[in-house]
């Protein structure tokens, strides 16, 4: 697949937020914004990431039950 | 019957109550770390439960009811954003149309140090990862989001996170703080149709 390039503008910023109140809020900055929006419009090829991705659906088939739980389960 | 993942619901019987009590994530590899000790406060001390309740979090548990303790792990899931600020909402929309990413962010997330060790974490990690990636298929979901225990971060990294802030900024802040990570959920882009290319090679440029 072909991928379209963007040449993303530096001294840019990027806030993350958590919207319920949870976590660090972070304000990103210069390259590290670009590399924020090149990663948006250029998804990362990294192997760990795509072999992770692949891993991620085995792992979910393995353990993931749509049941949910409020007594202690047995054998 | 093998590990499951499953998710918390209320009222919790007295048994699931006690094992949920009982969850011990602090071994000996993380004495004097208060992320870690966090992660382990926020379910056995029941911190979970106002979010739970308010419909703002949601709690996994992995159980194997053949092992002791039969609660492996845990984490708490809810739903963030990552945002432009305004000066960039402008710029963002020109380029691809939209200035907010939805992302589900994971909360917490942690192994009981009974059963640490094993690959727990990373089956944890990955069964959170692929529920995040069938949500994607439903709902604008784009990132899954962790702020990573300072001492986790190279694990996360070995699954394809990458911090939101660069090594230098990070190694500003206080070294037992979290460090936010991101992970694309997204395999790869869609081809766009030849017309829109252009358009969008057009406005790139």
């Amino acid at each position: 697949m072909s991928s379209v390039v963007a040449t993303v503008p530096f001294l840019m910023a990027v806030e993350i937020n958590p919207a319920g109140g949870f976590g660090e809020s972070v304000s990103l900055h210069g390259a590290d914004a670009a590399r924020f929006l090149d990663e948006v419009l250029n998804p990362s090829t990294d192997e760990r990431r795509l072999a992770f991705l692949k891993r991620s659906d085995e792992a979910f088939e393995r353990l993931f039950s749509s049941e949910p739980i409020s007594e202690l389960p047995t054998e | 019957m093998a590990p499951q993942l499953r998710q918390l619901v209320l009222p919790l019987d007295d048994r699931l109550f006690r094992a949920v009590r009982d969850f011990d994530c602090l071994g000996e590899g993380h004495r004097d770390d208060p992320v870690a000790e966090n992660v382990n406060g926020f379910l056995a001390e029941g911190r979970f439960l106002p979010s739970l309740e308010q419909g703002i979090s949601s709690t996994y548990l992995l159980l194997d009811p053949k092992v002791n303790p039969i609660l492996i792990g845990y984490s708490t899931l809810t739903f963030d954003s990552v945002r432009l600020t305004n000066a960039e909402r402008r710029q963002m929309e020109e380029l691809i149309g939209i200035a907010e990413f939805g992302a589900l962010r994971i909360q917490m997330i942690g192994i009981d140090r009974r059963h640490q060790g094993q690959g727990h974490g990373r089956a944890l990690l990955g069964a959170i990862t692929g529920l995040a990636r069938r949500l994607s298929q439903d709902v604008a979901l784009r990132f899954l989001l962790a702020d990573a225990n300072v001492r986790k971060v190279g694990w996360y990294e070995s699954h394809g996170f990458v911090a939101n802030r660069a090594a230098r900024e990070r190694n500003r802040t206080d070294p037992e703080r979290s460090i936010s990570m991101r992970f694309d959920l997204l395999d790869a882009l869609r081809d766009p149709e030849p017309e829109d290319r252009a358009l969008l090679v057009a406005a790139l440029e």
